[in-house]
């Protein structure tokens, strides 16, 4: 009897405890390839190579005389404003783009090609143009997240089922309020993919706005680290624009089970 | 054309000296279909006349292909007429307007939003304050039975629920004319029965014009003051069946069983045989004269 429905437990484990051991499985490879990174990386030249408790110490160093904070601050003054700039231009293009066949038909290709073109190749250019400073990060953090964020939205546009805008057509509603009480919210969904793929972007294009213009910020500090052959130091602004990424792109994971709670449900609670 | 013709104007006689509710004169449609490089015309409705009077419900019924969701559509003003006008209370139409209110065949809730909030679409558009809407919406979600699960969103309620919240929707901007849309032909047969049980009801209290698309014969006869024959390519009416079962219809299932039910339902079956295979001869020889 007891082992019947000890059985019956485990063939059927509770979301909760599945969780659980998800995150302990994550838990231990991450435990088990921080050892491995200790134990290669303090045998190897340490200009190759750094290790955890290396790093760990040039982590307190940074934090400790300000340097860590002060570019983190720097870094984020120019990725703040360009990728809320970004969804300020790139959804409204996008649902204008999506819903209106002959603005399509114009800017569709070249939209496409600009998402298709390697941005960073045309950083000397946006130098010419905008110099070295603040300006420069900006526009190029924009100019590589505007386009995830504007093709998803005029994708998810074209996703909304053109049977629920006969539903506003058949209630008498204008182009203005099929906009704005289908389009929007049917789009939502799309709009946050685009936000989540805009966020791996902008973080690229902040580092390497950072590397290939006035050298500033976190990218600053890799480049100021690695060329002075201290690996270990470079390691840790790395870790930092790693763990600001995965907390952003949580963060617009959370924004989107508020925003559209339904497209989660229906495909699956992801 | 003539024979045709001559026995159903005498079936679609208004009562009375008032104006019909809906009236469609000569309307036809046709669609330019592509088949590879060349567009063909496909003549979807051929010189459609039909009068609905106020309270009536008529059900629109045939095989596919026959034109009874376009002939809905062109008087919800989804689609244009190519000729021919339809009348809603005397006056042309152009377009949807707020004197007709669809249900979809699939619902077409709007997943983002509440049952409640679905309700209240056409509300909203019409400028409703909100607590008016609240209480509005309320009363035709228990109308059809449905208060309990107002908070709820589509993908929580059975294809049940959600149609019950599209005729709410509907009903809810008090529609001179409600038009349905094979409303219930997804569902499965007991929840089929239900709604319809539903309807009827809802029709017994608020007397509304009623347009009712349907390929099934039952729910055809169940539902109708008269059913409509439509007959393929082009789409036509090929003949107007008079139900003369008594309202209100309080039991469905008396009703089914009993021997006036069957014998309308065997006409139709007859009639939709017919209207078939007039089709397969109108390619030919052609009984469109």
């Amino acid at each position: 009897m007891s082992q019947q429905s000890a059985r019956g437990r485990a063939r059927v484990p509770s979301p909760g405890s599945r969780r659980l051991v998800n995150a302990l499985a994550a838990i231990v490879v991450g435990i088990v390839v921080l050892v491995l990174w200790q134990i290669v990386g303090s045998r190897v030249s340490p200009i190759a190579m750094s290790y955890p408790t290396a790093v760990f110490k040039e982590a307190l160093a940074l934090i400790g005389d300000g340097s860590l904070g002060a570019a983190f601050l720097s870094s984020i003054s120019s990725f703040v404003p360009a990728y809320l700039l970004a969804i300020v231009v790139g959804v409204p293009v996008g649902l204008v783009v999506g819903r209106y066949r002959l603005v399509e038909a114009g800017f569709g290709p070249y939209i496409t090609a600009g998402y298709a073109t390697p941005l960073v190749a045309l950083i000397p250019l946006f130098i010419v143009w905008f110099g070295t400073g603040y300006t420069v990060k900006v526009a190029v953090v924009f100019t590589l997240t505007v386009f995830p964020i504007l093709i998803n939205t005029w994708r998810g546009v074209q996703a909304v089922p053109r049977t629920l805008i006969e539903v506003g057509e058949s209630f008498g509603a204008s182009q203005a309020e099929i906009m704005r009480k289908i389009i929007v919210p049917g789009t939502m969904p799309h709009i946050m993919t685009g936000l989540r793929l805009g966020v791996g972007r902008a973080v690229i294009g902040m580092v390497i706005a950072e590397f290939f213009t006035a050298v500033t910020g976190l990218g600053g500090i890799i480049i100021n680290a690695g060329n002075s052959f201290d690996t270990a130091r470079m390691f840790v602004p790395v870790i930092v624009v790693l763990l600001f990424g995965i907390i952003l792109t949580w963060l617009v994971g959370l924004a989107e089970r508020r925003l559209a709670p339904w497209h989660a449900a229906m495909s699956g609670g992801r | 054309m003539a024979d045709g013709r001559e026995a159903i104007k005498s079936t679609d006689r208004v009562d009375g000296t008032a104006t019909p509710k809906v009236r469609f004169e000569g309307v036809s449609k046709e669609f330019a279909s592509r088949q590879g490089a060349k567009t063909r015309t496909v003549r979807a409705l051929d010189d459609v006349s039909l009068s609905i009077r106020e309270g009536e419900v008529v059900t629109l019924t045939g095989m596919s292909g026959c034109g009874k969701t376009t002939l809905l559509r062109v008087l919800m003003g989804l689609e244009s007429a190519t000729s021919g006008t339809v009348y809603v209370n005397g006056t042309p139409i152009d377009g949807p307007g707020k004197d007709r209110a669809m249900v979809f065949q699939h619902a077409e809730l709007f997943p983002w939003r509440s049952a409640l909030a679905n309700v209240e679409f056409g509300l909203e558009l019409r400028g409703i304050r909100s607590a008016e809407r609240h209480e509005i919406a309320g009363r035709y979600l228990r109308l059809v039975g449905l208060d309990e699960s107002q908070h709820l969103r589509p993908y929580e309620l059975s294809g049940g629920m959600r149609q019950r919240v599209g005729m709410a929707r509907a009903l809810a901007i008090e529609p001179d004319v409600l038009l349905m849309d094979e409303p219930f032909g997804a569902l499965d047969a007991q929840t089929r029965e239900t709604l319809q049980s539903e309807l009827l009801r809802i029709h017994a209290g608020d007397n509304r014009t009623i347009l009712f698309v349907t390929h099934d014969l039952d729910e055809a006869v169940l539902l109708a003051d008269r059913v409509v024959m439509m007959a393929p390519n082009p789409g036509r009416i090929h003949a107007i069946v008079d139900v003369d079962l008594p309202r209100p219809r309080p039991d469905a299932v008396e009703l089914r069983a009993s021997a006036e039910f069957g014998r309308i339902r065997a006409h139709l079956w007859r009639l939709l045989q017919e209207a078939n295979s007039g089709a397969d001869a109108s390619q030919g020889v052609g009984d469109r004269r």
